[in-house]
Order: structure tokens, then sequence, then C-alpha cells
């Protein structure tokens, strides 16, 4: 019993050694590594992309405290998913085939007070989930919200009602416009940007 | 016998794990009090992944039982360490704070993608798009700038009516030469 108490709070000079030394390292060759490769690496808007974000950083504390992991390999592992992520941005800039595979596109949940309950029970949204994202965006009145939309990221963002009626930051957002749409003019009429 | 082991393998390692857990998270504040908030901040390369390390090494301190209070204190003090030398160099050295926040450069202006910044920077249209929908703006005439940040971060500027962004002359000025 005394030795699984002691374990708790001293595992041996070798695990010490290991977060100093290598966990040192490690965050050295981290930093390298992301120089190298751009802070495109850090990015968090895609589904893709937050999760790698993610990933490198649970991959640091990794090496700092699991002794079975070396410096090599743990370095191995970061300069592998930083690969990828470069490798998944270059395709998908090239390939429409290959973006539509790793960035689900942003689809309309709500638009001017409709929501959209099909979509919504697709991606298994409830009105709250919406609402919430209003209010994290500080819009409490339901009139000051123009839309709502479930971004490649898994986020929720509620857009401000625009005064013109233009939406040209929605263009690529999926059932956008939406059909039978109440406003009078249509939105994609008045886009410098089409 | 193995299923039992599942849902439950004694009472050492449950114990290992409130203890170690609410004892590394008294550490990781003490630490982080010392070192400053500054380790938190999340605009230069690498600290976002940083306070997803700090946060993952609690929980691998708390879950993993050969791993001990001493060991975690030591990782979490060796980062901690690190990224506060880092602070302090790149503060003097011009050459090592490039190496660190490689620049923030303008992605977006008035209403037009900068194509040559994009892709120096491999920034997807759809990124930048996203982020303005992020700050709630409907309309794209309404944003000045999108800045792709040294973090790694996009942010948004608001139109300036007189056509004047102090906050950007810099970096303007760098991508007309």
């Amino acid at each position: 019993m005394t030795e699984a108490v002691t374990q708790m709070f001293f595992g041996g000079w070798q695990g010490i050694f290991h977060a100093a030394v290598i966990g040192g390292l490690a965050y050295v060759g981290f930093i390298v590594l992301l120089h190298f490769f751009g802070k495109a690496m850090l990015m968090e808007t895609s589904a893709a992309s937050l999760v790698m974000t993610t990933a490198l950083g649970s991959g640091l504390a990794s090496i700092v405290l699991v002794e079975k992991i070396s410096l090599v390999e743990g370095l191995a592992g970061f300069a592998m998913i930083m690969a990828l992520q470069t490798a998944f941005i270059w395709a998908s800039a090239h390939s429409a085939k290959f973006k539509r595979l790793l960035r689900e596109p942003p689809t309309l949940v709500y638009f001017h007070g409709r929501f959209f309950e099909r979509i919504m029970r697709q991606n298994g949204l409830t009105r709250a989930d919406i609402y919430a994202a209003m209010r994290e965006s500080g819009l409490t009145n339901e009139n000051d919200v123009g839309a709502v939309v479930f971004e490649s990221n898994g986020a929720l963002t509620a857009i401000r009602r625009s005064p013109t009626g233009v939406y040209s930051a929605l263009r690529h957002v999926q059932d956008f416009p939406p059909t039978g749409l109440s406003t009078e003019t249509d939105p994609f009429s008045q886009l410098p940007h089409r | 016998v193995q299923i039992r082991e599942l849902l439950f393998q004694n009472w050492s390692v449950l114990l290992h794990t409130l203890i170690v857990s609410a004892l590394s998270f008294v550490v990781l504040v003490a630490l982080l009090r010392f070192f400053g908030k500054k380790m938190l901040l999340t605009t230069s390369a690498g600290s976002f992944a940083m306070t997803v390390a700090l946060g993952n090494a609690l929980a691998t301190a708390a879950l993993d039982e050969s791993i001990g209070l001493a060991e975690t204190t030591t990782g979490f003090a060796t980062l901690m360490a690190l990224q506060w030398v880092l602070f302090k160099l790149t503060s003097r050295s011009k050459w090592l704070e490039g190496m660190t926040r490689s620049y923030a450069a303008v992605v977006f202006f008035e209403g037009k993608l900068l194509p040559e910044a994009m892709r120096l920077q491999r920034v997807a249209p759809d990124d930048i798009y996203a982020t303005i929908r992020q700050y709630g703006y409907p309309e794209l005439e309404q944003v000045g700038a999108v800045v792709f940040e040294s973090s790694g971060k996009l942010s948004v500027i608001p139109h300036s009516e007189d056509g004047k962004y102090p906050v950007l002359e810099a970096m303007l000025k760098e991508a007309k030469q």
C-alpha cells in the first residue's frame, strides 16, 4: 500500500528526466516544425483542421508525460500530422471532389424567422442549439438575426439581419437562398461577387 | 473477469485518479499564477497547442497510474518555463520573433479576396467566408479586411467609412511592395 501511495507522487527519476529533457526538446522541435509547415497548421475552420490542431496539443502532452514515447517518435508524429494537414490543404485547393470529402459544406438552418426543421433533424440540432448560437453572438432579439449557419467545423454561427437584404457572406452556404424567400428582393441579384 | 476489469479495476487506480487529478489541478493553477496568464495567450504560433497540451497533460496524469504527481509537475513546469524563455527571447531578438511568429497577413480587403496572399498562407476562400460569418456579418461589403494572424486564427475588421485602417497600415504597406 505504501508503495502505491509513493507511486502516486513519485514514479521514479526516469519519469522526471523524461518530462524535463525529452519534454523540453519536444517543445523546441514542435516550434521548429510549426515554423516549417506554417501557421495554417493551427487553423480551425473545418472539422478536419480542428481535429488536427487538437491532436497536435494532445501529442505534445503525451510526449512529455508518457515515458515509452521517445523524442524521435513524438517528433515523427508531429511531422506526420502536419504533413497530412498540408497535403489536405493542397488537395482541397486543387480538387473540388477532395474538398467536399474533407470539408462538409456549411448549411443554412435558420433564415429570417424560419427554422429548417428537416436539415436540423438530419444534423441532430434542436431549436435550443440555434437560440444558444444567437445568444452567443449577443443577438437577443430574433428580429436582429438574419440567418444561422451550421459551419464545416461543427460550430453554429448567427448572422445579423442585413438592412439591405444582401447576404453575400452566405453565398457558399448550402440551400441558400432558401426557396420561397420571404424578402422581396432576390439576394443573389445584388451580388457583386457572383 | 475481463468485463469486470473494464468496468472497475481496483481501488488503487480509483484513488490515484481522485488524488492525483485533484493535486495536479492545484499544481497547474499554482504554476499558471506563477508564470502568468500570458502562458495561455493564443496570439502566437504554438500557444494554442500549448493550452491544449496543458489540459491534456492533466487528463493523462489523472488516468495513467504509472504517472506520479512529481512527473506531472515537472511536465507542466518544463512546458511553461520553455514558453516563458521563448517569450523573453522573442521580445529581444527580431530574428527569433520572425521564427516563432510568422507575420500576420491581409487575405481579404474591401470586398476582394487577395489570391497571392492566400496562396502563400494556404488559406482557402471557405476559411475566409466562414470567419466572416462567425463575426456575424451578412454582407461582405461591411467587412474592411480579414487578417490571417500569426496564431493561425483569422480576424475580421469592419469596413471603415473614411477608408483608413490604422491597425492594418504596416501590413498593407508590405502587401503593396
